[in-house]
């Protein structure tokens, strides 16, 4: 049987007085993993979560928290909220010590105050911050607040983690926890995290899904081989025309001009050109490769700039280099069509 | 000029040995102002405080009107609570007029817009991020309006602090409405006027040095919670 996920969006829509309309058909979060939202400055990243986390209403559609309706501003919202957790890009801490900070989640929650102690000591101790209990949050560094933010989530054990663009502003130590914590914070406790960035590194070397978000939309994927052009029809196949001297191979029964995007995971990269069922195979040339943990970013110019993504297992048996010769395949219904 | 060190040290040498018809004077008005200014706490805080958060329509009509009340004289209290206390007036069969009773409802009268008033504006002066950080939080509405009434604390203790200053030294209503009867509705500043009347400067300055000194110490306590606040 499959399972149900934690988190389902049904037809949201956000409309706002200005113009700007956030619309996430249907997308589900699966429990237990770590999504990625990226997109350009006003694309509607912390709408979404502030949607997701019932901190909003939406205008229209719905949001399912393990199966079940969860409407915003509800009563029985707040018990759903409480098994989430936002923590905002620009963080608040109150006028008062990190203890109480910590403490101020776990008094909502009738938590025993005989386990406040232990349960602030193990989450500062989570953010390297041992024995700051006592400090007026007022004479925190922006790192050492950021860090007590995380700590004030952690004791939560939230069932959702949200985390808005969480590597803003931050100093390199700080950086490194963040990250850490996200990759290791399964083995604390079980949770699904989902955050924005604009980092596509960072998104893709922490997180099991990336998403997009692009004009209010959600697409699959980053948005780093994003092309815009016409459909063109020749017989039952369909192609969108990126360059004068390229056309990618496409799945839609949308015409006219259209967005697309090829997710740099579902690229393979190759020295020779093979035989397989994909529709689209170009050769181009390396023009750049960054490395990034175990994952090796390799632009290729075939016409048009493509990001593709390798293990640096792969990119160490190829011999890579910048101005090699390579070649790029990927499947028609791998193009997202919007 | 004799008349007035003769009436300083007269009024030091009452205040060393706690003279009984001073503490009896400085009782009341501490009695009175401390009743009415804890009414005015329980009132004014949560009425302030839901003006802040709440939208409904007529908002600013109430809030412009707390800030005209800010000013209001405070024989202009006495006199309408008069109409009211009197004998012949509608709520006369209580039997409240020239007790410390009416004096507690005029003070209250007096100090509630200033209450309420000061914990609006420290209500709407909080960070935008803390009422959302209480709902992240999972908070009810009560649970959140505690923390936020917790967060506004410096702003609503100078909200307190000003409207203990407003009625502790205040004499139109006090006058009006408590009648100046020794040992039972004479505060500090109805005997001040009294005394200096009668010309006995003694007791009048005692007693108004008891008053700058309650006021010095309310201030002192203001500025120790405000800086405690800031530095937290």
């Amino acid at each position: 049987m499959q399972k149900v996920p934690v988190l389902k969006v049904k037809n949201l829509v956000k409309e706002y007085r200005e113009g700007f309309k956030l619309e996430i058909p249907d997308v589900e979060f699966a429990e237990g993993k770590i999504y990625a939202i990226t997109g350009p400055n006003g694309a509607g990243k912390t709408t979404l979560l502030n949607l997701l986390s019932l901190l909003e209403k939406p205008t229209r559609g719905e949001i399912f928290f393990r199966g079940r309706k969860a409407p915003a501003s509800s009563p029985e919202s707040i018990h759903i909220r409480r098994k989430m957790h936002l923590v905002m890009e620009n963080p608040y801490l109150f006028h008062t010590t990190v203890y109480r900070n910590i403490t101020a989640g776990l008094k909502i929650r009738n938590v025993e105050k005989n386990r406040f102690s232990k349960l602030v000591k193990e989450a500062l101790h989570r953010v390297s911050l041992e024995g700051f209990e006592a400090r007026p949050a007022s004479t925190l560094s922006r790192g050492e607040m950021q860090r007590v933010v995380l700590a004030r989530a952690l004791v939560l054990q939230p069932e959702v983690l949200f985390l808005d663009e969480p590597f803003v502003n931050i100093d390199r130590r700080t950086r490194e926890i963040l990250e850490e914590l996200i990759r290791g914070i399964k083995s604390l406790f079980p949770t699904t995290v989902i955050f924005t960035t604009h980092d596509l590194k960072c998104a893709y070397h922490l997180s099991d899904k990336v998403y997009s978000l692009l004009e209010g939309r959600l697409v699959s994927g980053s948005l780093e081989n994003l092309f815009t052009g016409e459909v063109e029809k020749k017989g039952q196949d369909r192609f969108v025309k990126i360059s004068p001297s390229l056309k990618i191979s496409v799945v839609t029964l949308k015409e006219g001009k259209v967005h697309i995007c090829i997710p740099p995971e579902d690229i393979v990269l190759s020295q020779e050109a093979f035989h397989s069922s994909a529709r689209n195979s170009f050769r181009g040339i390396i023009k750049n490769i960054y490395l990034s943990g175990e994952v090796v970013k390799v632009s290729v110019e075939v016409g048009a700039e493509f990001t593709v993504l390798i293990t640096r297992a792969s990119y160490q048996n190829m011999h890579l280099a910048v101005g090699d010769s390579v070649c790029i395949t990927f499947k028609s219904t791998a193009v997202q069509v919007f | 000029m004799n008349y007035l060190f003769a009436g300083l040290q007269e009024a030091l040498r009452m205040i060393f040995h706690l003279d009984r018809e001073m503490l009896s004077i400085v009782m009341v008005s501490l009695k009175v102002s401390s009743l009415s200014i804890l009414l005015a706490t329980l009132t004014g805080i949560p009425f302030g405080f839901f003006v802040a958060i709440k939208h409904f329509p007529g908002k600013r009509i109430v809030v412009v009107l707390l800030h005209t009340l800010l000013s209001l004289p405070t024989v202009v209290v006495g006199l309408l609570l008069y109409s009211f206390l009197s004998r012949r007036g509608p709520l006369g069969n209580l039997g409240l007029l020239y007790t410390p009773w009416a004096m507690v409802l005029g003070q209250w009268v007096l100090s509630f817009p200033i209450v309420s008033c000061l914990s609006l504006n420290a209500t709407q002066s909080l960070d935008a991020r803390a009422k959302k950080t209480a709902m992240i939080l999972g908070a009810t509405h009560l649970q959140s309006a505690s923390l936020l009434l917790f967060e506004a604390r410096a702003g609503l203790a100078a909200a307190v602090i000003a409207g203990f200053g407003r009625v502790f030294g205040e004499i139109g209503v006090s006058m009006m409405l408590g009648g100046n009867i020794r040992a039972y509705t004479r505060n500090i500043t109805t005997a001040i006027a009294l005394e200096t009347g009668k010309g006995e400067f003694a007791l009048g300055i005692a007693l108004g040095l008891v008053l700058l000194s309650i006021s010095f110490l309310l201030n002192i306590i203001f500025y120790y919670l405000r800086n405690k606040n800031i530095s937290a």
